[in-house]
């Protein structure tokens, strides 16, 4: 579906970029307010811990106005992770904890007059820790010898699958089993977690909240501190940087009960330490994957088990095992496979959502499985992903795939394989990489493959609302409940609606999310369903929104419909008068008695997959263990770009995150579950110069079911350029280093072991 | 003197005074670049506090060449240690290593002094100022100073034996009379913003084309950077050149061992040092072929 667009794909600049760039952009953080308040937050130190607090020292220091502890708050248990209120799942977490489950767990609040005031009230606060044995890591958990929730350490356990492996492995001529690993990660947000909460004049509770989904922050806040939905206000304010890590709701509701119990409005803004240590993270995983193939390279069968580090709450326990095994339907045609997740508590940072959510962690150890069973038959790496790659499915509503869940869509992994193979010039460097090697320095190259969704149709409620109007000064206002994660949302959603009704995108105004006036959406910013389906929901609502404004304009001006056309913000019949939008819109009132305004509720229409592929040439040093990624190119199946520069962003910035998980980024705990990483002076980002040149090819076929055939971008993202890295990295030494981070300790190690 | 204040003398003798202040309390700090005190003090969530700012004092700003000697201000920066013609012509890895300390706005800050005085383990400047025998010179409330090698000086761990009365003052380098030839390298997490898991520094003087006299020393793997003397004697004596590569790696991996016997992280340190011999080799070959 190749169209001339006017705006769709165009590299329209985002309207905050000079305040961001200026520093005058205005965080939570940044914001005051008359008679404000600071809290700040007492986290554990201890892992696992009965905790009783004497507050009369901190009490007498000046400016400390309170000190909450468990015993202040409503003892309603709730899960931050719910962002619906009709997901079942155990709740297990409180405003604040008598029982500390892990280090970095909230377990008071000071609040002054001051940030000085507080922090003070925080140092005099007598913390006795009753301590409690510790389970880290997934033994201690499945010993069950300490159980952290309800009966078993065991959070969940889900099993999927297709056909029947047993059969699907008698046909196999080789199987090829790995065993790999892959870290707690931490978003690495440049802002803290943040909020501001106050009652406003007409005693409504308003919380601001960098935040992903408003009606979950609503529905958490309010039933936590048993306040009603429509007097609980969220604000979506502007963020910096999410990844998923401010998806769940972990200040809100304690900064909400102190500003309705002290009727002050009360700021609180997090630390880095607490950041990591007390918010959320990407699962840990420990995988184990058997691959059944014929000579031929035919893969017939496949048996996937991964179990999660699912931290000291429940919160997402069963959604990353679910999430998780979904995508290993998807990728390749593997007609008998299973796949089985479990999900363990430990008394470490509790998981949730992290940009990818799930495929990260899949494609990072299957990606290197489908490479050594290229290996085991001679083939070459791509083509044999080639061979075993899905194809487009047939455009038919309601269509499914082998696990029953909506169908891939036009899914065009192939096009990414082949044409990234290209760009990449991999069958060159294939022949001439290791030609580079000195004693000290190993090239190598590597590729690898993944696969996204969009949204959570299939899974979960997935629908929303939009309310678009033409305004009397030929603008156009657009209410959807949507939150600008820094991705550029808006500016998609400007894109869409101006792309839908020819009207530059600056005169379209897309306020983001706020409870009081966007009209209601289902599951928020997050599961890549953003663009799909409520930039889906925007176009349908525009194109209603034309057809209204032609149907006007022909009872205005008393001629045929066929003839209108709106261009550039004007409405005109061939022979008739142009008049602007806004003009339409005054018309309309006076004449007609009607706003030019369309609500419309809107279900998303599938669940399409997106396919990526990346390239990596590395360096290894071979004394050292640092590797340098040299060339990364990074090919998605995007569908339809609708604006190139934020694309090129996403993928760009995907690949810092998903390098940074195969070299460096890793939280780690000790025996004890103390915190090793607390801050960036431990816990490795890459950095600028370490960061190669990411080349992006966009492969842009259109999909059927997206608005202009766009479909989601920026959490697989996020996906491949890891798996490609870590492959890159075993082509160059000959190990199969399947743990991550492929920290220079792990090269070293892997070196030595292969020597002797 | 007070909580919360900041003194900024700015001759040696309002120095003396505020330093008599100081002799008696706990909680006051200097303050040079402020890139460990920042961190100091946000860890130890201290707020009340009271800072004696070093910068405005001239002569502890300076880098000057006396006769067989280099005098460093401990306030010189690292970003000046790089760029500085006088040390990139007498100290070459003291250049290399102020140019490898953190990043490029933590080097505009961060001084010779602090980063001596502050005695980490993993400090960048130490392994070359301890291969030079460097001597720290401190300036007491009494307006007396003293003469202390800086190997000595320095405990390690943030300790040094420095009284509540003194502060390092300069850094004093013997160059010898000779020609003579140093670099740095460092291994961390990454390239470059890194906190050393291994440094190295390595000096040494060349006569007939042998070796006469060399220093090597070992950072980041004992509370101050340790001598490697077995590396420097299997040297002395010797041709320089690439023979003498892997008899090195075999010895550095030696002193990884003598050094940390017990640790974990010593099966890739005794590896990885590999890495840093061979860049200082390397660069070491550079400054004899432009001779």
């Amino acid at each position: 579906m190749k169209t001339e667009f006017q705006y769709i794909g165009k590299r329209v600049e985002r309207q905050d970029t000079a305040d961001k760039v200026r520093g005058k952009t205005k965080y939570v953080g940044d914001m005051t307010r008359a008679d404000m308040l600071y809290g700040k937050l007492l986290t554990s130190d201890k892992a696992h811990a009965k905790v009783t607090i004497d507050k009369t020292k901190a009490m007498m220091i000046k400016g400390v106005v309170a000190v909450f502890t468990n015993e202040d708050v409503p003892q309603t248990p709730y899960n931050s992770n719910q962002w619906f209120p009709g997901a079942a799942t155990a709740e297990d977490e409180y405003v604040l904890h008598k029982i500390a489950k892990h280090v970095g767990d909230r377990i008071a609040l000071v609040v002054g007059e001051t940030p000085e005031a507080a922090e003070k009230g925080l140092n005099e606060l007598v913390v006795f820790y009753d301590e409690l044995p510790v389970v880290i890591g997934f033994e201690e958990a499945k010993k069950n010898e300490t159980v952290i929730f309800g009966t078993s350490n065991l959070a969940f356990e889900k099993s999927l699958a297709c056909g029947e492996i047993s059969e699907g492995f008698d046909r196999a001529d080789i199987i090829i089993e790995d065993s790999g690993s892959t870290p707690k990660v931490h978003h690495s947000a440049i802002e803290n977690h943040s909020c501001l909460a106050e009652i406003d004049p007409f005693g409504n509770l308003v919380v601001w909240s960098p935040c992903q989904v408003v009606f979950q922050v609503q529905h958490i806040v309010a039933k936590a501190l048993g306040i009603p939905y429509d007097k609980t206000r969220v604000i979506k304010t502007t963020i910096g940087g999410s990844f998923g890590g401010k998806g769940i709701p972990i200040l809100e509701p304690v900064c909400a009960f102190a500003a309705i119990k002290l009727n002050r409005p009360v700021q609180i803004v997090m630390e880095r330490k607490d950041s990591v240590a007390g918010t959320r993270s990407r699962n840990a995983t420990i995988q184990k994957i058997r691959t059944g193939i014929t000579k031929e390279g035919r893969i017939v069968a496949r048996e996937i088990v991964s179990e999660f580090d699912g931290g000291a709450y429940l919160t997402n326990a069963a959604a990353v095992a679910m999430a998780f095994g979904k995508k290993a339907f998807r990728l390749y045609k593997i007609k008998d496979q299973k796949y089985t997740g479990r999900t363990y508590f430990t008394n470490t940072v509790p998981g949730g959502a992290c940009r990818g959510y799930g495929s990260p962690q899949l494609h990072a150890v299957s990606e290197i499985n489908i490479n050594n069973a290229a290996k085991a038959v001679g083939m070459d790496p791509v083509q044999f992903r080639i061979l075993n790659a899905v194809d487009p499915q047939e455009f038919i509503l309601g269509a499914k795939d082998d696990i029953g869940m909506p169908g891939i869509g036009n899914a065009r992994i192939k096009d990414c394989l082949i044409q990234g193979s290209e760009a990449f010039d991999w069958e060159n460097k294939k022949i001439t990489v290791s030609s580079k090697n000195t004693n000290r320095f190993a090239y190598g190259i590597g590729v690898a493959a993944g696969v996204h969704g969009n949204g959570y149709h299939g899974g979960f409620p997935d629908y929303t609302n939009v309310d678009i109007q033409v305004m009397p000064d030929n603008r156009i206002m657009v209410k959807m409940g949507i939150h600008d994660l820094g991705c550029g949302t808006v500016l998609t959603m400007q894109q869409i609606a101006a792309e839908a009704l020819s009207i530059n995108p600056k005169s379209i105004n897309v306020p983001q999310a706020d409870t009081f006036t966007s009209p209601y959406d289902s599951a928020g910013t997050q599961a890549s369903r953003v663009t799909f389906v409520n930039g889906g929901a925007l176009k349908e609502a525009a194109d209603l929104l034309k057809e209204k404004m032609i149907t006007s304009y022909a009872k205005l001006f008393n001629c045929s419909v066929d003839a209108i056309s709106m261009i550039d913000g004007t409405i005109g019949h061939e022979e008739g008068k142009k008049i602007s939008y806004g003009e339409l819109a005054i018309l309309s009132e006076a004449k007609l008695e009607t706003t030019l305004k369309i609500y419309l509720e809107y279900k998303s229409k599938g669940n399409p997959a997106v396919y990526a592929v990346s390239f990596a040439e590395v360096k290894v040093d071979k004394y050292t263990g640092l590797v340098e990624v040299i060339d990364l190119l990074a090919v998605q199946d995007a569908g339809q770009v609708i604006n190139m520069t934020l694309a090129e962003g996403q993928v760009e910035g995907g690949a810092h995150m998903s390098v940074g998980m195969a070299l460096s980024e890793e939280i780690k705990y000790d025996k004890q579950g103390n915190l090793k990483t607390e801050n960036f002076s431990k816990y490795h980002l890459i950095n600028a110069p370490s960061m190669p040149k990411v080349r992006t090819l966009f492969i842009q076929d259109g999909e059927p079911l997206g608005p202009y055939g766009a479909k989601s971008i920026g959490e697989l993202a996020a996906v491949t350029p890891g798996p490609a890295v870590m492959n890159a990295i075993n082509d160059a030494l000959g190990t199969n280093i399947s743990d991550y981070p492929a920290t220079p300790e792990r090269i070293i190690e892997a070196l030595s072991r292969m020597r002797s | 003197m007070e909580n919360n204040q900041f003194y900024s003398p700015k001759t040696m003798k309002e120095l003396a005074l505020v330093l008599k202040e100081k002799k008696n309390k706990n909680d006051v700090f200097f303050v040079a670049g402020a890139t460990d005190l920042a961190v100091t003090m946000k860890k130890n969530r201290r707020t009340d506090f009271a800072s004696i700012d070093l910068t405005k004092i001239e002569e502890m700003k300076k880098i000057e060449k006396k006769d067989d000697y280099l005098e460093i201000g401990a306030c010189v920066t690292m970003t000046e240690l790089t760029q500085s013609s006088l040390i990139q012509s007498e100290i070459l890895a003291l250049s290399m290593a102020a140019s490898k300390v953190g990043s490029v706005q933590i080097r505009n800050r961060a001084t010779i002094g602090g980063n001596t005085a502050n005695a980490a383990q993993c400090a960048d400047t130490l392994p070359v100022l301890f291969s030079y025998n460097a001597e720290g010179l401190l300036f007491d409330s009494n307006g007396q100073t003293r003469l202390v090698k800086l190997e000595d000086l320095i405990v390690g761990f943030g300790h040094t034996y420095i009284n509540a009365d003194e502060v390092l003052y300069k850094i004093i380098v013997p160059l010898g009379k000779q020609k003579h030839y140093s670099a740095f390298s460092k291994i961390g997490s990454r390239k470059t913003v890194t906190i050393s898991k291994i440094n190295y520094a390595i000096r040494m003087n060349i006569e007939n084309e042998h070796i006469s006299d060399m220093s090597i020393y070992l950072g980041s793997i004992g509370p101050k950077p340790i001598r490697a003397s077995k590396m420097e004697s299997y040297c002395l004596g010797k041709r320089w050149g690439q023979d003498l590569l892997e008899p090195l790696f075999e010895l550095g991996a030696q002193q990884i061992e003598e050094a940390i016997p017990t640790r974990s992280s010593r099966h890739y340190k005794k590896v990885a040092v590999k890495g840093i011999i061979e860049d200082t080799f390397n660069a070491l070959n550079c400054q004899l072929e432009v001779k």
